[in-house]
């Protein structure tokens, strides 16, 4: 029974963090690239790509149990600049993403109360949510395990329910073989990655060095499997009900369609929806930024009192604050020129080239460190993990020229981040030789 | 590259590490404040020793040290530490800050979130780290 909880945890904990308000959005992108079959399949693929992923992180996880994933795993593996410079765009990624599912929400709760501004909206949850992760307050496992699994059972309950009377409006024939399939999966294919991300986040949740060999390594592809299914299932019941235009013209899909099953009504499941991946997503995925800037002020790289935690609860009250702030101005920006298409695709863009070097990282420590205890080794071969670092950053490269019409925002936009992760990199490392001069000095005197 | 600091180390052994961090424990009241209503079960594991210590934390004091664990390890109330003997005496004695051993990949720590901070805040207090 023990055993079951915790694998269910692992699972729920992976699903629930990748699955957002913002994987709707995503979907609606991909019906601008691609027809539901090729859409399907890109999101099986995608799915797919992440899954022969997941063994690389589980190997890493295996040498590096419970450590901050992102940073110990570049850190140890690559150049300390590379590192720290993935590292950075991560963690631009985690702010980005908190910006885009706060504005998500927005859309929703003023698709009910639309006299509440959206920015209101915005500042609203994120204060909120940084109030309730200064108090020290975690989520308790299993209320964790319970929203995913009401989150992913509805979305999979209303999309069969939709779906299953209208499968003839699908028109699934030869004819899906024209209109050139290849490109419209290159151009799906990076952004579908996004749908998934953040499952690689189970790897800190380990209850116990076992739970490395075979729980966390089995976790990671079944949290991703249930997402292929739930993602599949939705965008079905998308394309059967609603004709395509309207499903690219919202960032939020899943409202008209609930609307079109239960009238008026729908907009309130939406929210509950959105409530539901809120709770799993925001709060526990992207929140889980403010360790990582912990982690990194404590490591020196960012200010001493970045790092500061609270002496009566405990709380990393210093990240979630920083972490807190750059999320508002991410939403401001994003709110204000509606970005929220942009920054996904750039966000899937950055991880795809992350992801790339995870697996990596696997092949330079089996030469660095051959005999490093191994409690899972990944059994893909030398050759697919070569593939692998190819394919992800081709596919991420593939997601920057997804959205048609806005190629130039979005380029405009990853050069941004990639120069502001570069001069970070710079000030980390000369902030912290200062820091070790001054701590020199101090020990002098 | 990895930048495991476990340098050679003077202290005599892990238990003695762990009998100095008691005492500065149990007579820091700022660590009394931090840990009020927080009674936890350390397990220091030494993986390449095998030597198991298992500190009671208990109304606001280390009260008890004792060899091996019989406490199951997904047990809430464990904490379990894992890493070399020599860099878990380092940690021991504030020469290793807990949190960098952590990035380093040196240490690892089975426990709750909270209880990683926490345990990180503790360090933080008695060596000022």
């Amino acid at each position: 029974m023990k055993k079951a909880f915790e694998l269910g945890f692992y699972v729920t904990f992976g699903a629930g963090i990748a699955f957002g308000i913002s994987s709707f959005t995503i979907l609606s992108e991909l019906f601008k690239v691609a027809s539901s079959f090729w859409l399907v399949v890109s999101i099986c693929l995608a799915g797919f790509i992440c899954m022969l992923l997941s063994s690389s992180i589980a190997e890493l996880a295996s040498m590096y149990p419970s450590s901050p994933g992102v940073r110990t795993y570049l850190k140890v593996a690559l150049p300390p600049r590379t590192s720290l410079f993935l590292v950075y765009l991560y963690l631009i990624f985690m702010i980005m993403v908190a910006g885009i599912e706060s504005y998500l929400f927005a859309l929703v709760v003023r698709q009910l109360f639309p006299q509440l501004p959206a920015l209101a909206v915005v500042i609203t949850l994120l204060v909120c949510t940084v109030a309730v992760n200064l108090l020290g307050l975690e989520l308790p496992r299993g209320v964790q395990m319970f929203t995913t699994t009401a989150l992913i059972l509805s979305v999979l309950f209303l999309g069969v329910a939709g779906a299953a009377p209208h499968l003839g409006n699908l028109h699934w024939g030869a004819s899906v073989f024209s209109g050139h399939p290849l490109s419209q999966i290159s151009d799906a294919l990076g952004s579908a990655v996004y749908l998934f991300i953040g499952f690689e986040w189970v790897t800190m949740m380990g209850f116990s060095a076992k739970s490395y060999e075979h729980k966390i390594p089995i976790s990671m592809p079944l949290a991703i499997l249930t997402n292929i299914v739930a993602y599949c299932i939705f965008a079905l019941a998308l394309a059967t009900r609603m004709p395509k235009e309207s499903i690219t013209v919202t960032a939020i899909p899943q409202l008209p369609y609930f609307v079109q099953i239960f009238g008026p009504r729908g907009a309130y499941v939406g929210l509950a929806l959105s409530i539901l991946a809120i709770v799993s997503c925001f709060n526990a995925g992207v929140m889980g930024g403010s360790r990582l800037i912990h982690a990194l002020a404590r490591e020196g790289n960012f200010p001493k009192s970045w790092g500061t935690i609270s002496i009566t609860t405990g709380a990393p009250i210093g990240g979630v604050l920083v972490l807190g702030v750059l999320a508002t101005i991410a939403s401001v920006i994003i709110v204000s020129f509606e970005l929220e298409e942009v920054a996904a695709v750039v966000g899937s863009g950055i991880v795809c080239c992350v992801y790339a070097a995870f697996v990596w990282a696997v092949l330079r420590l089996r030469k660095t460190q051959p005999n490093a205890r191994r409690t899972f080794r990944s059994p893909l071969p030398i050759w697919l993990h070569w593939i692998l670092i190819v394919a992800l950053p081709a596919a991420g490269v593939g997601a920057l020229f997804g959205i048609k019409g806005k190629t130039i925002q979005v380029l405009a936009t990853t050069i941004g981040l990639v120069v502001v992760s570069a001069v970070t990199v710079f000030w980390s490392t000369k902030y912290k030789s200062n820091e070790a001069a001054m701590r020199l000095q101090a020990n002098v005197s | 590259m990895a930048t495991t600091d476990v340098s050679a180390v003077h202290t005599s052994s892990l238990l003695a590490s762990l009998q100095d961090f008691q005492n500065r424990f149990n007579n820091d009241t700022r660590v009394k404040k931090l840990i009020k209503g927080w009674n936890r079960f350390l397990k220091v594991d030494g993986t390449d020793t095998g030597e198991i210590y298992t500190l009671t934390i208990q109304d606001l004091a280390v009260t008890n040290i004792e060899a091996g664990c019989t406490l199951a390890d997904d047990d809430e109330k464990v904490i379990a530490l894992q890493a070399s003997q020599e860099a878990l005496v380092r940690i021991f004695t504030g020469k290793y800050n807990p949190a960098h051993a952590l990035i380093d990949g040196a240490l690892a720590v089975f426990s709750g979130e909270r209880d990683k901070v926490k345990l990180e805040a503790i360090a933080m207090i008695i060596w000022g780290m």
